[in-house]
C-alpha cells in the first residue's frame, strides 16, 4: 500500500515576513543555501490518514495534519514545502523545474 | 474602520451545516452544533440538511434554549446531481420548501430524493437561495472549466428566485483548488450581478468529528476506510468556524462574511401551528359544538341508564371546556374514526390519558367510566393546559389497516399521513460498524461487544480499554443514537385541515403507497400539530376471533362491555397467577408480583399493571407497596404534604401523573413546571435534563419548610421513577383488557386459547407454552390432522385442533388447497393425497412428520418412504418406527411447538434417576434448599432494569420454573445458555408468597 502523501525533506523555516499571510514559510535552506519566500501561490491543508490500516502503510503512530505552501522564491524557484501540525517541523516536498 | 472590521467578523452566521439527520454525511447532533455556535457567540444557525426538514422542530427548541435564532433549510440534491441551498425566510417559504422536498422526495424512490429544476419555478416565494458547495450548479461548471455553462446556471438560478434571495455561495476548505474556485466564483457572481454569501458547510461541530465523518461516509460507501479514501474529504476544515476564523479566509471579499448576518436578519419563522392545529372543518365551530353534544346525550342513555345526575355535571363541566379549547372538531374526528371501526365489527378502545374523560366514554371512544375509578379530567385536558391532547386508540391488529384506509379516503393523502420513527443505531450494532471500516478483525469487534455487555451488565462504564479498541469504542458511542433510517410510526396519523405540504414534507415508506411525514411524534406534538394514534392490538383481535367462536359453538354473543368488574372466580385465577394468556399481567415479572398482590377488585389490577414497570421497578417502589397492601408495614410519607397525593397509592408513587402532584405539593411547582419535569423524565437524557428541575424543587421545598435531605431524597426518588410509568388513566384502558381477556380464559378457555394460537406472534408466551398452558386447563389440543384441520385453529368438541399454518412451509394456499380437494370424500391414501392437492413434496412431508396424516394407520416412517417411491419408485425396505425422541425432536423442529408427550418426558426416567426435580416438586422444596432442574427454556430476558440479571424460565411436562441468573453467573454460562434449548440448571431455592424461584449457580445443557 502506498503512503498518501510524500515525505520531504527536514528544512529549517524562518517566521514569515508581515507581507505573507499568517503561517506561511519566511524561507528555508536547502543544500547549504538560503532561500526567501517572496509570495505564496497557494495554500491547502491535508489532515486525514488517521485509521490503523493508513497508520500502519506510513509506518507512523499519529494522523497526517499538514499545512503545504507553495511559495516563490527570491531565487526564482517555485517550491512546495509544508508544516507538520502535529511534529511541528518543516519539510520541502519538491521544486518544480 | 478596525472596528468595522470586528464586528463584520462576529456578525457572522453559518447558513449551511448539516447535523446527523443528513444521514450517514452529517457527524454532529443538531444539539452539538447549537452548544458549539452557542460556544463561538454565534447569534443565528441554520440547520440545512440533505433533502429534509427531520430535525427542524428538535433544532429549533434547543436553539430557543440556548439563545440561538434557528433558521430553517435544507440542501436539496437536483436532478442533474446538483445541489442546492434553501433558507425559509418566512412562513410562505417554509410552505415552497416543505413542497419542494415533498415533491423531491415523491418523484423519486425511497432514500434517493431529486428536485427537477422545473419544479422550482412557481415555489420560490419566501426562499433564499445560497449556490451550495461544489456540487452546486455554478461551482461544478466552473471545475469542470466551463465558465460560460457557470454564467449560464446563475443566471438561471437568479431568475427563478427574487430579487436578493438568491445568492452565490463561498466556500473556503484549504484544499488546493479552493482559492482558484473562490476567485472564478466571485467573478460569476459579479457578472450575473447576484451577492456573494460565505459558508463553511458544516458537516461537525468541533473539528475532532472529522474521523466520525470518515467513519459515517466509510460506512455509506460500506468500505474500509482505505478503500473508500477517494470518498473521504481530505481534511478537517469542515466544523463550525467563527467569524475570526473565516476573516483571514475571505480576506478579498469581506462582504461575504457580511452577508451572512444579512440574510440571518431576515429569516424570520416561527414553528408554531397550535392556531391552525384543528382538524378538517374547524370552520362551523357552532355546528360541531352541538353535534357534540347530542352525540354524548345519546352516549348518555346508554352508558348511564338509570343514574345520570353525576355524569351529566361531569359531562357539561367537560363540554364547556372542550368548546373553549376549540377540540370539538377534533373530538368528531376520533369519535367518526371510531364509529367507523364499530359499525364495522372492529374490536377498538381509546387508552391513554383520554380515559379521564367522560365525553370520550359517552362518545365510545374509551371503555371506562372515569367517574368511577377516581379518573380526573383535568389530566386529560385543561383549559390553562393548552397543550393538543392525546388520543391514542387501539383497534384489532387484523383490520387496522381497514380503519387507515377508511381515514385516507375519509380526509385524503393531501390532509392525512402516517408519523415516522427514527431508527437509531445502537451503540452495539454502531461498534460493529466502526469495527467494519477500521479494518478490524473480528475478535477485536467481539471484545469490544463483550466490553460493552460488561458495562451494561455492572451499570457502570468498562475498564478503559486501549489502543484501537478505544478508539473504535469512542467511536461507537457517538454514533449511537444518530438516525440510521426513517420508519414508519406504528400507528400516528397526522392530520391537518390545510394540506401537510405546507406543514411538513412527505415522503415515500418502504411500505408501498404509504407515505410518511419527515417528523417523528415529538416534533408533531412540539409544533402543537393533531396526531391519533391508530393501533394495532392483536389480543383484541384475539378477543374479537373468541367472540365469534363462543357464537359459533353456543349461539350467543357474550357483550364484554356489559360485564360487571366483581366476579370473584376471574380474580382469584389473576391472584393466583394463572395469567398465561391474559394481557398485561401473563409476563413473567407479573406472575411474580400476583401472588403477593392478590388483586380482587379493579383497582388492583390498575395497580398491578402500574407496578411492573421500569419506572416503579428502578425506583424500588414495588416492595414498599406490596408490604404496605398486605398490612406488613404502616403506610408513611417522606413528608407529611406528600400524603394527599400519594394517598391513594399507599404513601409510594405509582403512576405517571403523581409526579405533578409531588412536586406541586411539596415543592409548589406550577402544572407547567411540574409537566416539564415530567417530560424530561420521559425525554433524550432524562437524568441531565431532570437536574436542571433540581434547584427549584429544593427552593421551594425549603419555602413550604421541607427539611433538604428530604427533599433531596423525594427529588432522587421522582428521578429515579423517571418517565417509564403509566398514567392512572392508561392503566384503567388496559386494566378492562385484562378483565376481558382473563374472563374468557376463566369461561371459554377452548375458544379462548384458538384464538391466541391463530392470533399470534403476541403476549408474552411462545405457542408451544399456550398449549400446555390449554392442556392444563382441561383443553386439548389436537395435533394438526389432513381431514380434520383447517388453516387457523379450530375448536372441536372442546378441544383445539391444531390448523396447517402451524406446519412449517404452510400458508393459507397450501391449507386451502387441501381444505379444497378433501371436499366431499376424504383422502384414501397418500398417492391419493399427492394426486388431488398437488402439494410440493416437502409440504407432503412435513404434514408427515407433525402426524397429520396418521388417518390409515401406516406408520410415519414408511409413509416417508412412500412419499419417496411415489417419485422415484426406488425398492420398498423395511424400516424401524421412529423413535419417541426422534418423533418429538422432528415435531418440535416442524410445529414450533408439540402436542401430546412433552419433550422433557423423554428425559424424566434419567432426570429422575439423577435426582433432578420437576416444576411440581419444586413447589414442596423449601427455601435455600439445592436442587437440580431441567427444561425446555420457553422464556430468556435480560430486562434494561434488571441490572444485569437474566430471568430464564423453564418448561417441563408439569408446568414452569422461574430461573435467575445472577451477572457473574451469566458471565460464566453465557455460552451454555445459549448453545441448546434443553438446560440443566444447578440452584438454591427462593420462595415467597407463592413464588418460587431457582437462583442459578451452574449452567449445563441437557443431553443424553
Amino acid at each position: 500500500m502506498s503512503p498518501f502523501w510524500s515525505d520531504g525533506v527536514p528544512v529549517s523555516v524562518p517566521a514569515p515576513t508581515d507581507e505573507l499571510p499568517d503561517g506561511a514559510p519566511g524561507g528555508f535552506e536547502h543544500r547549504s543555501r538560503p532561500h526567501r519566500v517572496q509570495g505564496v501561490s497557494n495554500h491547502w491543508r491535508v489532515h486525514s490518514a488517521w485509521w490503523p490500516e493508513a497508520l500502519a502503510a506510513h509506518g507512523v503512530e499519529v494522523e497526517t495534519w499538514r499545512d503545504y505552501w507553495e511559495v516563490l522564491t527570491d531565487t526564482g524557484l517555485l517550491c512546495v514545502l509544508y508544516h507538520d501540525l502535529i511534529g511541528g517541523a518543516w519539510y520541502l516536498e519538491r521544486i518544480h523545474e | 474602520m478596525v472596528s468595522g472590521a470586528h464586528s463584520r467578523v462576529d456578525g457572522y452566521v453559518e447558513l449551511h451545516a448539516h447535523s446527523c439527520f443528513s444521514l450517514l454525511d452529517g457527524a454532529s447532533t443538531p444539539e452539538a452544533l447549537l452548544d458549539r455556535a452557542a460556544e463561538l457567540g454565534m447569534t443565528a444557525l441554520a440547520l440545512t440538511d440533505h433533502d429534509g426538514l427531520y430535525a427542524v422542530v428538535r433544532f429549533a427548541l434547543a436553539a430557543r434554549e440556548r439563545g440561538i435564532h434557528p433558521i430553517i433549510g435544507a440542501e436539496l440534491t437536483m436532478t442533474d446531481e446538483t445541489h442546492l441551498v434553501l433558507l425559509a425566510e418566512n412562513r410562505a417559504g417554509y410552505q415552497n420548501l416543505c413542497w419542494l422536498i415533498s415533491r423531491a422526495q415523491l418523484s423519486q424512490s425511497k432514500g434517493n430524493a431529486r428536485l427537477a429544476w422545473a419544479d422550482l419555478a412557481g415555489h420560490t416565494d419566501g426562499l433564499i437561495a445560497l449556490s451550495a458547495c461544489k456540487q452546486g450548479a455554478v461551482a461544478a461548471s466552473l471545475l469542470r472549466g466551463d465558465r460560460a455553462e457557470a454564467l449560464r446556471r446563475a443566471q438561471e438560478l437568479a431568475a427563478l428566485f427574487a430579487p436578493q434571495c438568491c445568492y452565490i455561495e463561498l466556500q473556503q476548505h484549504l484544499h488546493p483548488e479552493d482559492a482558484a474556485l473562490l476567485d472564478d466564483l466571485v467573478e460569476v457572481a459579479r457578472a450575473a450581478r447576484l451577492p456573494l454569501v460565505a459558508s463553511n458547510n458544516v458537516h461537525y461541530a468541533w473539528r475532532e468529528g472529522h474521523c466520525l465523518q470518515d467513519v459515517l461516509v466509510a460506512i455509506r460507501h460500506t468500505g474500509t476506510l482505505q478503500e473508500v479514501r477517494s470518498h473521504l474529504r481530505a481534511n478537517s476544515e469542515y466544523y463550525l468556524k467563527s467569524g475570526a476564523e473565516l476573516a483571514p479566509l475571505f480576506a478579498d471579499y469581506p462582504e461575504a462574511l457580511e452577508n451572512s448576518r444579512a440574510i440571518a436578519e431576515r429569516c424570520q419563522l416561527e414553528l408554531d401551528f397550535r392556531a391552525d392545529a384543528i382538524p378538517p372543518a374547524a370552520a362551523e365551530t357552532e355546528a360541531e359544538n352541538a353535534r357534540l353534544r347530542e352525540l354524548c346525550e345519546a352516549g348518555m342513555a346508554q352508558r348511564f341508564p338509570h343514574e345520570q345526575a353525576a355524569a351529566q355535571r361531569q359531562m357539561e363541566h367537560e363540554l364547556q371546556v372542550i368548546y373553549k379549547t376549540g377540540l370539538s372538531g377534533y373530538f368528531l374526528l376520533v369519535w367518526d374514526i371510531v364509529r367507523y371501526a364499530q359499525e364495522r365489527g372492529i374490536q377498538v378502545r381509546g387508552r391513554g390519558s383520554a380515559a379521564n374523560s367522560i365525553v370520550a366514554y359517552l362518545l365510545g371512544i374509551t371503555p371506562i367510566d372515569p367517574l368511577a375509578h377516581n379518573l380526573v379530567f383535568e389530566r386529560f385536558l385543561s383549559e390553562e393546559r393548552r397543550a393538543t391532547p392525546d388520543i391514542d386508540i387501539d383497534f384489532q391488529a387484523d383490520r387496522r389497516e381497514e380503519v387507515i384506509q377508511y381515514v385516507y379516503q375519509r380526509y385524503r393523502p393531501e390532509h392525512a399521513a402516517m408519523a415516522c420513527t427514527l431508527v437509531t443505531f445502537r451503540t452495539r450494532s454502531a461498534l460493529r460498524d466502526v469495527g467494519k471500516v477500521l479494518g478490524m478483525p473480528i475478535d477485536v469487534i467481539r471484545q469490544g461487544e463483550k466490553l460493552l455487555d460488561e458495562a451494561e451488565a455492572a451499570d457502570s462504564e468498562p475498564a478503559a480499554p486501549t489502543g484501537v479498541l478505544a478508539q473504535v469504542l469512542a467511536l461507537a458511542r457517538q454514533i449511537g443514537g444518530f438516525p440510521r433510517h426513517l420508519g414508519i410510526h406504528n400507528g400516528g396519523m397526522l392530520i391537518t385541515a390545510p394540506p401537510l405540504a405546507q406543514r411538513v414534507p412527505t415522503e415515500p415508506a418502504t411500505m408501498a403507497d404509504r407515505f410518511v411525514v419527515q417528523w417523528d411524534k415529538d416534533s408533531i406534538e412540539d409544533v402543537g400539530l393533531v396526531k391519533i394514534d391508530i393501533l394495532g392490538l392483536r389480543m383484541l383481535s384475539a378477543i374479537a376471533e373468541a367472540l365469534q367462536l363462543i357464537e359459533q359453538t353456543t349461539g350467543a354473543r357474550p357483550d364484554l362491555s356489559a360485564l360487571p368488574f366483581d366476579d370473584p372466580a376471574v380474580y382469584d385465577m389473576i391472584a393466583r397467577a394463572d395469567t398465561i394468556g391474559i394481557f398485561q399481567v401473563e409476563s413473567r415479572a407479573q406472575a411474580q408480583v400476583l401472588p403477593q398482590l392478590k388483586p380482587h377488585c379493579f383497582e388492583d389490577i390498575i395497580v398491578s399493571i402500574s407496578l411492573i414497570r421500569p419506572g416503579p421497578l428502578q425506583g424500588n417502589m414495588v416492595h414498599p407497596y406490596l408490604r404496605r397492601h398486605r398490612g406488613e408495614e404502616p403506610v408513611s410519607y417522606a413528608h407529611h404534604l406528600l400524603e394527599p397525593a400519594l394517598g391513594e397509592t399507599l404513601g409510594v408513587i405509582l403512576f405517571q401523573e403523581q409526579v405533578l402532584k409531588v412536586t406541586r405539593d411539596l415543592a409548589g411547582f406550577t402544572p407547567g413546571q411540574g409537566e416539564g419535569l415530567r417530560r424530561a423524565l420521559g425525554g433524550r437524557n432524562a437524568a441531565k435534563a431532570a437536574e436542571t428541575f433540581r434547584q427549584a424543587f429544593m427552593d421551594g421545598a425549603q419555602q413550604r419548610g421541607v427539611p433538604a435531605p428530604i427533599a433531596e431524597s423525594v427529588f432522587d426518588q421522582l428521578k429515579a421513577f423517571g418517565g417509564y410509568s403509566f398514567p392512572k388513566s392508561h392503566a384503567a384502558a388496559f386494566a378492562v383488557l385484562v378483565h376481558h381477556s382473563a374472563w374468557l380464559k376463566r369461561y371459554h378457555p377452548a375458544a379462548f386459547y384458538t384464538a391466541l394460537l391463530n392470533n399470534q406472534p403476541m403476549g408474552f408466551w411462545t405457542p408451544a407454552v399456550l398449549v400446555r398452558d390449554a392442556e392444563r386447563h382441561g383443553v386439548d389440543v389436537l395435533p394438526v390432522h389432513v381431514h380434520r384441520s383447517r388453516s387457523d385453529c379450530v375448536p372441536e368438541r372442546g378441544a383445539i385442533r391444531l390448523g396447517f399454518k402451524y406446519v412449517k412451509g404452510f400458508g393459507e394456499e397450501a391449507a386451502a388447497r387441501i381444505e379444497e380437494s378433501r371436499r366431499g370424500k376424504p383422502f384414501a391414501s397418500l398417492a391419493d393425497l399427492c394426486k388431488r392437492t398437488r402439494l410440493p413434496r416437502r409440504l407432503v412431508e412435513h404434514l408427515i412428520l407433525v402426524g397429520a396424516v396418521d388417518t390409515w394407520g401406516i406408520q410415519p416412517r414408511k409413509l416417508l418412504w412412500e412419499l419417496a417411491r411415489l417419485r422415484y419408485l426406488e425398492e420398498e425396505l423395511e424400516l424401524p418406527a421412529l423413535s419417541r425422541g426422534e418423533a418429538l425432536a422432528l415435531e418440535y423442529g416442524i410445529l414450533g411447538l408439540t402436542t401430546g408427550e412433552h419433550v422433557m418426558a423423554l428425559y424424566r426416567r434419567w432426570l429422575e434417576a439423577q435426582g433432578f426435580v420437576d416444576s411440581r416438586d419444586l413447589e414442596e422444596c423449601r427455601a435455600g434448599q439445592s436442587v437440580r432442574v431441567a427444561g425446555l427454556v420457553v422464556v430468556h430476558q435480560a430486562p434494561p432494569t434488571a441490572k444485569g440479571f437474566r430471568f430464564v424460565t423453564l418448561e417441563d411436562e408439569e408446568g414452569l420454573m422461574n430461573v435467575i441468573v445472577n451477572p457473574s453467573t451469566y458471565a460464566r454460562y453465557r455460552r451454555q445458555l445459549a448453545a441448546t434449548p434443553l438446560l440443566i440448571v444447578k440452584g438454591t431455592v427462593q420462595k415467597g408468597d407463592g413464588v418460587i424461584n431457582v437462583i442459578a449457580g451452574h449452567i449445563a445443557p441437557l443431553h443424553r
